[in-house]
């Protein structure tokens, strides 16, 4: 790498044409909404990758106030070539957080584009811009006593809508496949153009954020987790917040209940006794969600055995699969429902009920009720500090949900992390027909050894889940490129197509799921 | 790869507060109390009082090592940018945080 005075120049642009770049940047928003140097650029350089951090690293960063400033900033891309990754509260974690996914590129941060510009209390609406957080949402919902419920992903406080919905991101109510509650976009292209979807290209419509699919090609999905746009309002449905709000846990003593699991939960999902998205948590994400350090049980390195895991799950009343739902309606409704998930767990002969009542504030069922219910907090950031070290990569394999495939996959990921040392810390996301695997490979980012191991994991994890048929949803931009070959040549060839289409440059987040022109 | 630190407080002036605008600003505050301490209130809290991040309050430390921190963050705890909190915000918590007493036992 030459020496300049960036900390990184985008691939094939000169240090004097980024000079003039920069400049037009400037005349466009601003020079207090132009960061250069390093100190500015610092935040934006946290990765959790297991990845040299300086492969990650931005060329500056341009704060949009507006969709003028962003149709002024792509105007210079395209003059200069500028390759543009454009985040919103940039909270990924795991996923990239706030970093390019290429050394060099500018970051165009929306988080100052933070209005709520609209929330339907009748018809259970919002339309937001990118910088607006969860926790923003709550406080208008609570200040203006809304009868309306938000669903969220665990970072809850500071990441937001826009961006999660935009990566495809889940949440734990029964909102929580949050693409599909999405309704409505405005999205700046490549060229500046500001397309609305849905009906939102109607004149005079009211329509924008009740009907998601307008006429002809129902377009919004391709501006999900691509670089097909910018997007820079979205709407979205809510939740009418119920009368009751039953949370309870269903703990099961051994890891190899989890086939079982999933066919008991299976129907009562998909017939909706269960409305949520249900959560299959391993022990080590409770027992680290409840304040649990690796260290308060080992100072060896490599994985934790399993007689330890035992000890833990004793020591803090956890189960090795712990599940959490929650019932929504009236007191009848609900009444009702509890009566079938009781009788169906008695039945099974297997798993203890847990209400909320008996949990008290005990953690982490505290804070599993706030995500189901709509509170924010950041209590799963607990999960950081198992190992320690600030190492994270989300493993997201998708499942159906199926008892056996569930247990095929805990299997095989236990045995890879265990093997490079690392441990199964993980959860299924029950959808409705699917399973959301989340695993988070946790490691010591701060030791240079644990870190390549970690890389050789997640490698070894995308090539064997792939020989069985296995995908992840979502990927930390380290691995997207090698991700996008898990499914298929044709897709990447027809992705590609639209991106020379769309973005001639190609200076929108070039490499954002593997796709470049 | 290692950047020096410098104060930088010149940015702060024209910079627009986080959540500055009418329809998100953070509800519910009936007590007066500054930028900073409420930011410290409404995210840093969740973390730091929740026993996720070490207790920070009533510790007399630096704000120096407050600022750097919450710029850069560190193993679990995230970075925080212009674009989160203004440098004068940054700061002001940092006082607040560095000059405040410790939080009485439960």
């Amino acid at each position: 790498m030459t020496k300049s005075k960036y900390l990184a120049l985008p691939k094939g642009v000169s240090e004097n044409r980024f000079d003039a770049a920069i400049k037009k940047f400037t005349a466009a928003v601003g020079a207090d909404h132009v960061l250069t140097s390093a100190e500015h650029l610092a935040p934006y350089t946290k990765v959790m990758m297991a990845v040299e951090t300086a492969k990650h690293h931005p060329s500056a960063v341009i704060m949009a106030t507006s969709v003028e400033d962003v149709q002024a900033v792509l105007k210079v891309c395209n003059e200069y070539k500028i390759p543009v990754w454009t985040i919103s509260t940039g909270r990924n974690f795991g996923y990239g957080s706030a970093a390019p996914v290429e050394r060099g590129q500018i970051v165009l941060d929306l988080k100052k584009m933070n209005k709520i510009i609209h929330i339907d209390p009748e018809l259970c609406t919002a339309l937001v811009e990118p910088g607006v957080t969860y926790q923003m949402l709550y406080d208008y919902i609570e200040e203006n006593k809304l009868p309306l419920m938000l669903s969220f992903p665990a970072p809850s406080a500071i990441a937001g809508p826009l961006g999660n919905t935009m990566d495809r991101g889940v949440g734990y109510t029964p909102y929580g496949e949050h693409f599909l509650m999405q309704c409505g976009m405005e999205v700046v292209m490549a060229n500046g153009d500001v397309l609305r979807t849905g009906m939102g290209g109607v004149k005079g419509d009211k329509a924008w954020q009740v009907f998601k699919w307008g006429y002809g090609p129902t377009l919004d999905g391709m501006f999900t987790q691509s670089n097909y746009g910018i997007c820079t309002k979205m709407g979205f449905w809510l939740m009418p917040k119920p009368p009751v709000f039953k949370p309870f846990e269903i703990q099961y003593e051994n890891e190899a209940d989890i086939g079982e699991i999933v066919e008991l939960l299976r129907p009562l999902r998909i017939a909706q006794i269960i409305p949520n998205a249900v959560v299959i948590a391993g022990v080590l994400w409770e027992a680290s969600t409840c304040n649990t350090r690796r260290s308060d049980y080992l100072t060896t390195p490599g994985h934790t055995p399993d007689a330890v895991l035992k000890q833990i799950q004793k020591d803090k009343h956890l189960g090795a699969w712990n599940v959490y739902a929650a019932l929504y309606g009236s007191a009848e409704q609900v009444e009702v429902n509890w009566k079938i998930i009781t009788e169906t767990i008695k039945r099974s002969g297997k798993g203890t009920l847990i209400t909320q009542e008996e949990a008290g504030d005990r953690q982490p069922f505290k804070y599993r009720a706030q995500l189901m219910s709509g509170v924010p907090n950041l209590q799963e950031f607990g999960l950081y500090n198992w190992r320690g070290g600030g190492g994270s990569m989300w493993f997201a394999p998708v499942s159906q949900a199926r008892g056996g495939e569930c247990e095929k996959q805990v299997k095989l990921a236990k045995t890879i992390l265990n093997k490079h040392g690392l441990d199964y810390v993980g959860e299924f996301i029950v959808g409705w027909r699917d399973m959301h695997h989340v695993i988070d490979v946790l490691f010591d980012r701060t030791s240079e050894e644990e870190t390549r191991r970690a890389n050789a994991c997640f490698n070894e994890l995308l090539d064997e889940f792939e020989k069985e048929g296995y995908a992840v949803y979502r990927v930390n931009t380290a691995f997207q490129e090698r991700v996008a070959n898990s499914y298929g040549p044709v897709k990447r060839d027809v992705e590609r197509k639209i991106k020379r289409a769309l973005d001639p440059n190609g200076i929108l987040s070039p490499g954002k799921s593997g796709i470049r022109i | 790869m290692k950047h020096t630190l410098k104060k930088s407080a010149g940015l702060a002036a024209a910079l627009v507060l986080l959540a500055g605008n009418a329809s998100s600003g953070w509800a519910q505050d009936t007590l007066k109390i500054s930028e900073g301490q409420r930011f410290y209130q409404k995210v840093c809290a969740k973390c730091h009082e929740a026993g996720t991040g070490p207790v920070i309050l009533g510790r007399g430390l630096p704000e120096i090592a407050i600022t750097t921190i919450a710029r850069h963050g560190n193993n679990a705890m995230p970075a925080f940018r212009l674009s989160d909190i203004d440098d004068a915000t940054l700061q002001d918590l940092a006082a607040y945080v560095s000059k405040s007493p410790a939080p009485k036992k439960p």
